[in-house]
């Protein structure tokens, strides 16, 4: 074992640092998995929506409220078949309350299958396409598959949440590059001049830190003109979301600098004439990307959850823009929840998101240090 | 040890009226005022003299002046505690502030006590037990718990209660108690429905606590004092609670600072929707959407003031307790 052990730090010290952090991310299984789950939303969300998607974002089907139809293993005789299939659903007005529901009709089945095609849509929003990872018989117009049941526009939650996950995802993405951009350049900025400019851009910070995050985000949400054009509104808020998270990353940059400016390679660039810029941003930012990756990848959540609370509150996004905090706007009352629970199947989506982003970046933490610790 | 709290009053004292000017600045930006949206309303419904009742409440809530003029009128006030007239309910904000605090309030602290009651002993039976079963059960639910937003569970709470129980959770009332006065049957009736939010809003603060508890304890364990408190014969319970934890909860004062006594003000704002509960919070949620400008600033400069106040007395506290702390 202790040979074994040897054998390993021996082989361990010829590694580069990355493969090091690689070597070490891998260990941690709850990182792996946080990663892959990440990946595969910004995959099947971000890029292949319209694909995977039975159903397009706005295309309204004549079921309303319809609840969620169960998959069952079986075929047309009733008889055990490995092609899962849906039941149909059959609309009941309900004499006592006078509301539509929907009784699941065992007569009829739909077997689900695997590239139908469907409605056109363009994938990347270039190439046009049919093909939809799964769905029903498109030659059979009564056939239909809800897996988590419609909204009361008819509209197929299941394929509402994978496009809302799309706009979800990318305020984290975009904010945090807009983050980066502010929170990296003034941090260095800050830590290698030091002096007036340091402290002007301290006391910058602290004046954006010493706002609550919460009441603030809200604050300026509500001051979007609600004329402006749903695009424009999901760029502000995605601006306001980096504006509010700037200053931690600043400031962590800033110390990270101050340490690294007195090292010896700094003075080396400094006598062969290099230009402070080229000292901040080619010899002294790189030292800071693996503690600003980690800070950034456990933010992403956070604006994540931001959004999804302010569009959910009404202060972010607006329909026909669709996030899921749009989707869980519909369940603002206990009225929805007690006849439409369904639509609260957005939830686990947003807690998976959220748990799959904190596992990685935890993982990360660990690993980008990967000469400390255990 | 004077000089460094005047001195720490003064920079907050300069914050704040910073933090009111932008504050102001932020409820002002949105086109148009509460009086444009309410005379569109009241034309709509063909009120003729629409025009002229809007003029007349512009004269009254001095919305007819300039920025800088109005935001001097509200400051200069707010300092002698009048802190402007809602919009909406045509009544003083300090009015309906005043109406909500109590409940804020109680909610806030039942929510700290549950929180720090649950955090320190599993955080302790964490650091003590590293690595055991039981710690990694532990450190599993509050990775889990830390990134469980309290009002997507306050929401599956909702669907559990409503589909499940088939019961009703909102409020902190049942219907018959809401306007009653108080009586002992109220105050029951309260404790029946304050659990829920008070447990959801706790769930947050307790897991980032327990970690903390756990990371500090089990620095301080590996100090040579632990050793040497051991090495003197001392029981391992006496040393843990007695020798280790006093030293590693002082950090902890920190966040009852900065996070749990603004929470005091504004509490878990989202929850607090979802569950519809009368604190303070959805309050805050109205004025700014119905761009009711004098509470909405008056809350969030209310906000910033308990974030100063907190981190100064959370840092007198740790230079109190801790010796090794001194200000300067």
């Amino acid at each position: 074992m202790a040979e074994q052990n040897g054998a390993a730090e021996k082989e361990q010290i010829s590694q580069s640092y990355w493969s090091l952090v690689w070597w070490k991310f891998k260990k941690s299984k709850t990182a792996v998995i946080g990663g892959i789950v990440v990946i595969a939303f910004y995959l099947f969300c971000g890029l292949l929506a319209e694909f995977v998607a039975p159903y397009t974002l706005q295309q309204q089907t004549e079921y309303l409220e319809a609840r969620p139809q169960p998959i069952v293993f079986k075929n047309k005789e009733g008889n055990f078949s490995l092609r899962p299939a849906v039941y149909g659903l059959d609309e009941e007005i309900d004499m006592a309350t006078r509301k539509r529901t929907y009784v699941v009709n065992k007569e009829n089945i739909y077997p689900l299958r695997l590239f139908v095609r469907a409605e056109p849509y363009k994938l990347f929003g270039l190439i046009p396409m049919k093909i939809h990872f799964f769905g029903v018989n498109p030659d059979n117009s009564d056939a239909h598959v809800f897996l988590f049941g419609t909204d009361r526009l008819g509209r197929d939650i299941f394929s509402r949440i994978i496009y809302g996950g799309r706009l979800s995802l990318l305020v984290g993405l975009i904010g945090q590059a807009l983050t980066l951009i502010l929170g990296l350049s003034l941090g260095v900025i800050s830590g290698y001049y030091g002096g007036s400019v340091d402290i002007l851009v301290q006391r910058l910070t602290e004046f954006v830190t010493a706002f609550p995050r919460e009441p603030l985000f809200m604050a300026l949400a509500a001051a979007i003109p609600p004329k402006w054009s749903p695009i424009a509104v999901y760029f502000m808020l995605t601006l306001i979301l980096a504006f509010v998270q700037w200053g931690g990353l600043a400031r962590q940059v800033r110390s990270l600098i101050l340490s690294l400016r007195e090292q010896e390679y700094v003075l080396a660039a400094t006598s062969f004439g290099a230009s402070d810029s080229r000292i901040m941003f080619r010899h002294l930012m790189p030292g800071t990307m693996s503690h600003v990756i980690v800070i950034l990848t456990l933010m992403i959540p956070s604006m994540i959850l931001s959004e999804t609370a302010l569009s959910w509150l009404g202060l972010g996004l607006r329909p026909p823009l669709t996030s899921w905090g749009v989707l869980l706007q519909e369940v603002g009352s206990v009225r929805a929840i007690r006849f439409a629970p369904w639509l609260l199947i957005p939830v686990p989506f947003v807690l998976l998101a959220i748990l799959s982003f904190n596992m990685l970046g935890d993982g990360l933490r660990d690993a980008l240090d990967p000469y400390g610790g255990r | 040890m004077l000089t460094y709290i005047g001195r720490r009053l003064v920079y907050s004292f300069i914050m704040l009226v910073l933090v009111s000017f932008v504050s102001f600045i932020i409820i002002e930006l949105p086109p148009g005022d509460y009086l444009t949206q309410k005379l569109q309303e009241l034309q709509a419904r063909g009120d003729r003299s629409a025009e002229m009742r809007i003029e007349e409440y512009r004269a009254r809530y001095g919305l007819d002046k300039p920025l800088m003029e109005r935001y001097w009128i509200w400051i200069s006030n707010f300092i002698k505690g009048d802190f402007g007239e809602s919009f909406e309910y045509e009544r003083p904000v300090a009015e309906l502030l005043g109406q909500r605090l109590g409940m804020t309030v109680i909610l806030a602290l039942s929510t700290l006590l549950v929180t720090w009651v649950i955090a320190i002993p599993v955080g302790v039976y964490s650091a003590t037990h590293q690595y055991s079963t039981g710690d990694q059960i532990i450190t599993t639910l509050s990775f889990i718990g830390l990134g469980m937003p309290s009002f997507l569970l306050a929401l599956l709470v909702l669907f559990f209660a409503v589909m499940v129980l088939d019961q009703d959770i909102g409020g902190l009332f049942s219907r018959e108690f809401a306007d009653a006065p108080w009586s002992w049957a109220k105050v029951w009736n309260l404790l029946k429905h304050l659990w829920i939010p008070t447990l959801i809003g706790a769930v947050t603060g307790t897991a980032g606590l327990v970690r903390i508890m756990r990371g500090n304890l089990l620095e301080t364990l590996g100090q040579p004092f632990v050793e040497a408190a051991r090495a003197r014969g001392l029981k391992n319970r006496t040393v843990t609670w007695k020798h280790a934890v006093r030293v590693a909860i002082n950090p902890l004062i920190v966040i009852l600072g900065t996070e749990a006594f603004p929470s005091i003000i504004v509490g878990n704002t989202l929850m607090a929707v979802v569950l519809n509960l009368p604190t303070i919070g959805p309050l805050y949620i109205n004025a700014l959407v119905g761009q009711d400008m004098y509470m909405a600033g008056t809350i969030l400069v209310f906000i910033v003031g308990m974030i100063m106040l907190g981190s100064l007395l959370a840092d007198i506290a740790l230079a109190a307790l801790d010796p090794r702390i001194r200000l300067e």
